[in-house]
């Protein structure tokens, strides 16, 4: 189908609103249960829910105003200066009149690797990074393909997107403690129909609660590799080039070197896995980006 | 600090809006159906003056019904100032757009007189190639109609190409720092006016989408933004490739 992007965008743009529905479904359920199993709400309960998921927004908050000094900060990047890194900050340039959006604040990281990453709660806020590794081993237009790909996730707002679904997944993993910690204050019906159902109930919510952070962090990371579906259909948008991001992805797959730069903090905002291989959890399932080969084909498909 | 940003309300805030203001006319307009039908089938005055006496909380029909196409009436109000708001920023972005295109020619028209300067100091180098540049870059700056600057834009670009192509063969020209900077800067220039053109085409699709579709396409003719615009497009002539003739030079 030649330059499918526009339906892979609008296709992933739904599965994004349909996950996050299956968080709020998770939620609700889980807050239905609470406060069933309690016979209405208990004080010391709600009370620790409020406490922790004030503190969880305001951590989410104060993460989200400062991710793009944060990260290049941890990383060790240094700002590119124009006259050093011209055909760079050309490319850059290049794609932001594309995408119609401010250019972003320029890093690099020296590291062999091919890795780059972009931050930042909106455009006028954001920050793009490369490794002087991909500015070598890159050709211009797989390095263009590269950049397109970081600006989309900008322009997309996918940062943002990230930090709403970890503060959901923090809620989901606080109301399912809740839920753990007051089973057994649980108040129990004089019915005997009544009380088996409560049981069963009672039952099923504590297996429900010790499931719930596999569940929502499952949710999480679903939502993680089709925003980086959609970034790289988004990269085809400003190049019209899909072919350039496939060879320079190919490039990256062969590549077997760890980026030294990158942890499990910060994986997850890199075009591909820098960890390669170091995690504990390997399944696709557990992954922040969708399977290489997959997004290569996705990539030659759309041409 | 919570600004909305356009871009961001065209992802959810849209959907939201939208989900709430057709929920609101759903309701609405059930409403009024319900009134209507009890005040012009079910009308029994003897009931009403039951439920009035039984002391339930009971308005007449009437009033609803008029409650309602008030609601009905606000609710749309709400809606077309939302759209035209949304057809306004859209229409002003279409236009934005073109303007960048602009800018984008006249950096390249201003590198030029460069690129002549540095190639010049190599004497051997063909003049009649430098004189194309030079003229096609008078021909822009003298050009009075949109056709007349396409044709000298595609000219410039003819010359160019034709100049680097020349370039090819003097090893010392291309080891030249300053030439190489230079050729990286025209071939990034060339770069953006073509990307400054798609972005154009991009907003041009977005702006035809948003006049046709249900229900902008209602309210836009109304507001007299109903018109389409055009795509850039190559014409015919300027699509045919340009050749370098070095019999001329």
């Amino acid at each position: 189908m030649p330059m499918d992007f526009y339906k892979q965008i609008s296709d992933n743009k739904r599965m994004t609103y349909f996950l996050f529905l299956a968080f709020f479904v998770l939620i609700g359920v889980l807050a239905f249960l609470f406060s069933y199993l309690l016979g209405g709400f208990n004080i010391y309960g709600l009370s620790y829910f409020m406490i922790f998921g004030f503190l969880t927004i305001i951590f989410a908050l104060v993460s989200y105003y400062t991710c793009d000094s944060i990260v290049t900060f941890v990383s060790g990047a240094k700002e590119a200066p124009q006259e050093q890194f011209k055909q760079l900050h050309n490319i850059i340039e290049e794609m932001c009149i594309a995408g119609g959006i401010k250019k972003p604040r320029v890093f690099v990281i020296d590291d062999t690797a091919i890795n780059a990453f972009a931050t930042g709660r909106d455009p006028e806020h954001s920050v793009v990074c490369v490794t002087t590794g991909s500015l070598t081993r890159l050709s211009r237009d797989e390095l263009q393909g590269v950049i397109a790909h970081e600006l989309s996730h900008i322009k997309n707002y996918d940062i943002r997107t990230m930090t709403i679904a970890t503060v959901l997944v923090g809620v989901a993993v606080l109301l399912s403690d809740l839920i753990l910690r007051f089973a057994f204050y649980s108040k129990g019906s004089s019915d005997s129909k009544d009380s088996k159902f409560f049981i069963i109930l009672l039952v099923v919510a504590i297996i429900l609660a010790a499931l719930t952070p596999i569940i929502a962090e499952l949710i999480k990371l679903s939502v993680s590799r089709k925003r980086e579906f959609m970034a790289d259909a988004g990269s085809a948008e400003l190049t019209r080039n899909p072919l350039g991001l496939a060879s320079a992805l190919e490039k990256i797959n062969k590549d077997k070197e760890p980026l030294e730069a990158a942890n499990k903090a910060t994986a997850h905002l890199y075009i591909a896995d820098p960890l390669k291989g170091q995690k504990l959890f390997m399944a696709s399932w557990f992954s922040t980006h969708p399977p290489i080969e997959e997004r290569i084909s996705a990539l030659k498909g759309m041409k | 600090m919570f600004r909305l940003d356009p871009n961001f309300s065209h992802q959810y805030k849209d959907l939201f809006l939208q989900i709430t203001l057709n929920t609101l006319v759903g309701v609405d307009c059930l409403i009024c159906f319900r009134s209507s039908q009890y005040l012009f089938k079910e009308f029994n005055p003897n009931l009403l003056a039951h439920k009035r006496a039984k002391g339930v909380f009971f308005v007449d029909p009437l009033t609803i019904l008029l409650f309602g196409i008030i609601g009905f009436v606000v609710v749309v109000g709400i809606i077309s100032v939302l759209i035209y708001n949304s057809l306004v920023s859209t229409l002003k972005q279409v236009e934005n757009a073109w303007a960048q295109i602009d800018v984008q020619l006249k950096r390249r028209a201003d590198l030029i007189p460069n690129l002549v300067e540095t190639v010049k100091g190599y004497a051997k180098f063909e003049k009649g190639v430098l004189e194309g540049v030079t003229q096609a870059r008078a021909a822009i700056m003298g050009a009075k109609s949109p056709k007349d600057s396409a044709k000298a834009d595609n000219m410039l670009s003819g010359a160019l190409k034709s100049l680097f192509a020349v370039a090819e063969a003097y090893p010392t020209l291309k080891a030249n720092e300053n030439f190489k900077a230079l050729q990286e800067e025209l071939s990034s220039t060339e770069n953006k006016v073509a990307f400054a053109r798609q972005f154009y085409n991009d907003m041009v699709m977005k702006w035809n989408t948003m006049i046709l579709t249900f229900p902008n396409n209602l309210f836009a003719g109304m507001f007299g933004m109903n018109k389409e615009k055009e795509f850039f497009q190559v014409n015919d002539e300027e699509r045919k490739a340009v050749k370098v003739d070095f019999s001329k030079m």
